[in-house]
């Protein structure tokens, strides 16, 4: 029997906790681990808070997080990982996103890797949401050059160290596998069947699709260009400069030439324009640039596990901050 | 006290450790000078790991720094460098293209006074289009842009003083700017011309170079190591493009003005322009602060190359 420490994000959307604990809980001893569940009430979700209260009293093998007010999922994951002892580690939704009986599956397979992701596949949702993940995942595959195929999934297993050195972004932690693989870390994906709870849940608030989008953006930017600014701003820059120059060239060389008033024309001030965000654009990333300059030092990017000679084995646990985006750009 | 330090960054290398370690020591037994091999793994997947550790734990000249993630070869090499003990520091490819019988030659001549010696791969056994050819833009590039013709910067086997290495930020892909980094700052840099041979065993793991990256690296490591104490002039600089327009533009609506006749086009371009001078010395003043909020100082490249100059003259 191995020790698991589970922690589960309790937000806004839970299916009967109580039920659910049993059924994790007896599906994961049935695959020859010891789970141990650590829930983390992100804010203040009554009802939730009465259930976990009770199943903490009952069941010996989970513990409840209250959080102080609303701070987001990801929040929610790190606090409870806080709280957790364990080597391995797994992250589960509130509710039955895929079928409980295959956990002990998404387990096994963390032998071979740092983290495990899930795919909902076969799915069973109606068509509309297959169309909505369907365009939501081409997005985050194109943008963010992600091959990993469902985000929305947020059953993962993974290693300690992961969560240690992979610096979170965003509401959702959907893009952990994305972010893990970008540090360094093994990942690999593997197909769980769906539950059929999980497709029969409501209508989403548009909000939660502009926060999505916001997380696309900051996850396009954090995996690719954090440590070289300028690639990013650069070509946009000077894009926009080059065409602004080029506007003015060709609104000068007509009046000198052909004799076109050049005062009465829209296209000198559109010029200016471009000209003027284009040094802009150029001098934010130089900024940038300047910036992870001075820092360098101070932003290692990688951590030595041991260092190996002969007589003695060091183990150097050694604290160092890891910033994103080290191994991949 | 050991005096040269190998640096060999090590990635899915298992069937080319041995072979590496055994030719780097028959290399190195005719320099009568106490040297250290610091293998680095970078996350490896296959079993370099447990090859380079038998290695290490029967062989006092060699020790093993096992990364807890593939970092790429950047962060590989600063981890090597960090744990490595010599006064010279010698990087190597962990594939066996390099020679380690070169090791001897950059060795003495960094002795005679210099800071860097670059190797230099005379005859090249790499594919001519994936390869060849990229490598040669991207140095014309880095040649052109900082000033110093290195004929080949992507050379893995160098050697460096370790005390100039403590000095040089190793980020992103920084490895390949080392030269062109120090060479700015007034390093003493020489190029020597080592052997180079075919891949034996295993992968290759380099495709073809990305040119455009190599050179807006450049544009801003050139400008970065060039400003980075005074960031207020470089923006200054920058904003004497929009100024002069805004000017020009003021004279003519000015002018324009006094005839009687109101032109919105030259007035709003010579605004736009104005607010885009006080935006760049807003950015460059921030420059100013985030300089001030770093400790120490910024370019210590500068001040490590001219202490050398002085004091390691034979």
């Amino acid at each position: 029997m191995t020790d698991i420490d589970v922690i589960v994000p309790v937000g806004a959307r839970t299916d009967d906790l109580t039920a659910l604990h049993r059924r994790r809980s007896e599906a994961l001893r049935a695959a020859g681990y010891r789970p141990s569940f650590t829930y983390v009430l992100d804010g203040d979700l009554a009802q939730a808070r009465d259930a976990l209260a009770a199943l903490a009293r009952s069941e010996s093998d989970a513990c409840v997080i209250q959080l102080s007010r609303r701070f987001g999922e990801t929040a929610a994951v790190l606090a409870g990982f806080a709280h957790t002892k364990t080597e391995q580690l797994m992250i589960l939704p509130a509710f039955e996103q895929v079928e409980t009986a295959s956990l002990g599956r998404v387990l096994d397979a963390l032998a071979l890797a740092d983290l495990v992701t899930v795919r909902r596949h076969p799915r069973c949702d109606s068509v509309w949401r297959r169309c909505q993940s369907f365009v939501f995942e081409a997005f985050i595959k194109h943008v963010g050059s992600s091959k990993f195929r469902d985000p929305g999934c947020t059953v993962h297993a993974l290693k300690r160290i992961v969560l240690e050195e992979t610096q979170l972004y965003g509401e959702q932690h959907g893009f952990l596998p994305l972010l893990a693989a970008n540090v360094g870390f093994k990942v690999v994906e593997i197909d769980v069947p769906q539950a059929r709870r999980d497709a029969a849940r409501r209508f989403q608030p548009p909000r939660s699709y502009v926060h999505r989008l916001v997380d696309i953006l900051s996850v396009f930017f954090l995996t690719r260009f954090t440590r070289r600014p300028l690639r990013f701003f650069g070509p946009l820059g000077a894009a926009c400069m080059a065409a602004g120059l080029l506007g003015l060239a060709i609104v000068v060389v007509q009046r000198l030439l052909f004799g076109v008033a050049l005062a009465d024309r829209p296209a000198l001030i559109l010029s200016s324009l471009g000209v003027a965000v284009g040094l802009q654009v150029l001098a934010i990333g130089l900024i940038g640039e300047l910036i992870v300059f001075i820092h360098a030092r101070s932003m290692t990017q990688y951590r030595v596990r041991e260092i190996i000679e002969a007589g003695a084995q060091v183990q150097r646990p050694k604290p160092v901050l890891i910033s994103q985006a080290g191994a991949a750009d | 006290m050991t005096e040269v330090s190998i640096v060999v960054p090590l990635y899915n290398e298992q069937d080319n450790v041995a072979r590496l370690c055994a030719a780097t020591h028959e290399a190195l037994a005719g320099l009568r000078r106490a040297y250290e091999i610091v293998l680095v793994d970078d996350g490896s997947s296959d079993d370099t790991v447990a090859v380079a550790a038998d290695i290490a734990r029967g062989d006092a000249r060699v020790r093993l720094v096992v990364l807890a993630r593939n970092s790429g070869q950047t962060a590989a090499m600063a981890a090597g460098m960090a744990n490595a003990r010599g006064l010279y520091l010698v990087t190597m490819d962990g594939d066996l293209q390099n020679d380690p019988r070169d090791i001897p030659l950059l060795v003495d001549t960094l002795e005679k006074g210099h800071d860097l010696v670059a190797g230099w791969r005379m005859k090249r056994q790499d594919k001519l289009i994936t390869r060849k050819i990229p490598s040669r833009v991207a140095n014309w590039l880095i040649g052109k842009i900082t000033g110093i013709p290195i004929r080949d910067n992507g050379c893995s086997l160098k050697a460096y003083r370790a005390s100039l290495m403590r000095h040089v930020p190793l980020y992103s892909e920084m490895h390949r700017f080392i030269p062109a980094m120090s060479s700015i700052a007034g390093a003493r840099i020489v190029e020597v011309p080592v052997r180079h041979h075919a891949r034996q065993f295993g992968q290759s793991k380099y495709g073809l170079s990305r040119i455009y990256k190599v050179l807006l690296d450049l544009i801003s490591i050139r400008l970065v190591v060039a400003y980075a104490n005074k960031p207020l002039v470089w923006f200054l600089k920058m904003a004497a493009v929009p100024a002069a327009l805004a000017a020009a533009f003021t004279a003519g609506g000015v002018a324009r003005a006094l005839d009687g006749q109101y032109s919105l086009p030259l007035l709003g371009s010579a605004l736009i322009l104005t607010l885009a001078v006080g935006f760049l010395v807003a950015l460059g003043s921030l420059g100013e602060l985030a300089k001030h909020l770093a400790r120490g100082d910024v370019v210590p490249l500068v001040t490590a190359a001219a202490k050398y100059s002085k004091e390691d003259l034979p």
